[in-house]
């Protein structure tokens, strides 16, 4: 591993998920990343649309689920919600939940 | 300092953790990393930077942009309305450097695929590993005979590359009296922001509606109806605009006279008092020169949708405007795009595999007046046996426009410029 400044060893200690989501599944950590233009980087949202991270994951799975069957209302959502497979959802939620 | 200034430095520094957290985006350069240079730092090239150094701080990154400020065309048709100062689409690129991006300000002219170098305007000669070109679009201002004569009188602008063209168009506007006529020529797809026009003709009608009632907006669109958000834009008109807007489709613009302020297109003739013509578009000069325009009508990029890389120019990736593809050309795309390709050049370099069916999302909202939105938002998923991304079910355009699109609107502009420059 590459030397740390002491800025960034300090920045670690506040971190503790972070290595966590960097692990995670190349595929998910993509798709995950095509939402936070919208929820905010990180998952953290500056304005009116939700944040997603250190949401609880049952949740998060919930919410999609039902924006995707249309008795969640929605805006945009349910539209993108029909484009990911179920799989993805639990495993987004997953992401997200992990997210601090 | 505003509550959201203040939101955007604290998403800004936790971003900055994170990377810290990751490994060392502190760290410095080493001679054995591996070296990307991406060009272009608006949408997609900025984010494309930053997300490699996120993802992989062992990366050495280079990012080469002109202008000293980023400027946003989202929303700068808030400013043709008056609704909006031209001082908020303007961003600083302060923060990149913070995540080990090495920012030039400089212009590339030309790159050297078989010595992996880019050459600037400076003259700098600049190696690569990978190279990503993100530098937008250019006008095919000679398809619109006269126009560049008409620019240079300042008697027609496009006001599509947010600058001092959307300034320009603003004055006009203001200038433009009572009852008069301003026309708004618009290209067929492909091309940036399909539903940008449509939008702009709601923000000026917005503004004629309070000061300039009996003023008229004439629509010369190229293509064969409102292509984006149609039935949200039509009913928009009708509500808010009734007889003000006049819509005329198949009448691309094909010439300019700008002593009598005369449009033609391939079926009339139409006098404007303020005149704004969209011409046709390509990828820039540069993805010529550097062998990467390799479409059939020699306008834009062919690359393999995996990883942007062009197919013609090995290690040379492509994203956001320039890219031949069937997902429309825009900021979030841009945006989506920047990660997808980052994600598979740290692959690449690590010599792995990229994600095989990579999943983009698309969304715009289009402002109807200064409280009203539409959006439009589909999935698409890449399909490696047929080589295409495919639009999934349910998705596109709403049919009509809300107060809570336009929240999400905003939210969508601040959520995005912190993502990409934050």
């Amino acid at each position: 591993m590459s030397k740390k400044s002491p800025l960034a060893v300090a920045m670690l200690a506040f971190l503790p998920l972070a290595s966590h989501a960097f692990g995670a599944d190349p595929h998910i950590r993509l798709i995950a990343s095509t939402c936070l233009n919208c929820h905010g980087p990180g998952g953290k949202s500056l304005g009116a649309v939700p944040g997603l991270a250190g949401q609880d994951q049952a949740y998060l799975l919930t919410a999609m689920k039902e924006q995707k069957s249309g008795t969640r209302e929605t805006t945009v959502m349910r539209r993108y919600m029909n484009g990911y497979t179920e799989d993805e959802m639990t495993k987004l939620a997953e992401y997200f939940s992990s997210l601090k | 300092m505003s509550p959201n200034r203040r939101q955007f430095l604290k998403s800004s520094a936790a971003s900055l953790a994170l990377a810290a957290a990751s490994g060392g985006a502190l760290a410095k350069p080493d001679k054995a990393q591996p070296h990307v240079v991406v060009v272009g730092a608006g949408w997609g090239g900025a984010t494309c930077a930053k997300y490699l150094r996120l993802w992989d701080p062992d990366i050495r990154v280079t990012l080469i942009e002109p202008n000293p400020h980023f400027t946003s065309c989202p929303m700068s048709n808030w400013v043709v309305g008056g609704f909006q100062s031209f001082d908020y689409l303007v961003k600083s690129y302060d923060n990149l450097p913070k995540y080990g991006i090495k920012m030039v300000k400089d212009l590339v002219t030309g790159v050297d695929g078989e010595k992996q170098v880019v050459h600037t305007k400076a003259g700098k000669k600049i190696h690569y590993d990978r190279l990503v070109l993100a530098p937008g679009m250019e006008f095919m201002t000679e398809t619109v005979a006269g126009y560049d004569e008409g620019a240079k009188a300042q008697k027609v602008m496009h006001a599509f590359k947010a600058g001092p063209e959307t300034l320009l168009l603003r004055k006009q506007l203001e200038a433009m009296p009572d009852g008069g006529v301003f026309v708004i020529a618009s290209p067929p797809p492909p091309g940036r922001c399909v539903s940008g026009p449509y939008e702009r003709a709601c923000a000026a009608a917005h503004y004629f509606k309070q000061h300039k009632p009996r003023s008229k907006i004439i629509m010369l669109d190229g293509h064969i109806d409102v292509v984006s958000k149609g039935p949200m834009f039509k009913a928009a008109w009708k509500e808010f605009y009734p007889g003000m807007i006049e819509h005329r489709p198949n009448n691309l613009a094909v010439g300019f006279d700008h002593k009598t302020m005369t449009v033609t297109t391939e079926f009339e003739d139409v006098k404007g008092d303020v005149v704004n013509i969209i011409p046709l578009q390509r990828a820039p000069k540069l993805c010529k020169d550097a062998g990467v325009r390799n479409d059939a009508l020699d306008r834009w990029c062919n690359i393999d949708y995996v990883t942007y890389e062009s197919t013609s120019v090995p290690k040379v990736h492509v994203i956001g405007d320039p890219v031949m593809s069937n997902m429309p050309k825009s900021a979030h795309v841009s945006n989506n795009q920047a990660k997808i390709c980052a994600a598979a050049i740290i692959e690449l370099l690590h010599g792995r595999q990229p994600v095989p069916a990579p999943v983009i999302g698309s969304t715009s909202y289009s402002v109807t007046s200064d409280h009203t939105s539409g959006s439009i938002a589909v999935v698409m998923r890449y399909d490696p046996a047929k080589k295409v991304y495919q639009r999934q079910p349910e998705g596109g355009a709403n049919t009509k426009h809300s107060e809570l699109d336009f929240a999400y609107g905003l939210a969508w502009h601040e959520n995005m410029w912190a993502d990409t420059l934050g």
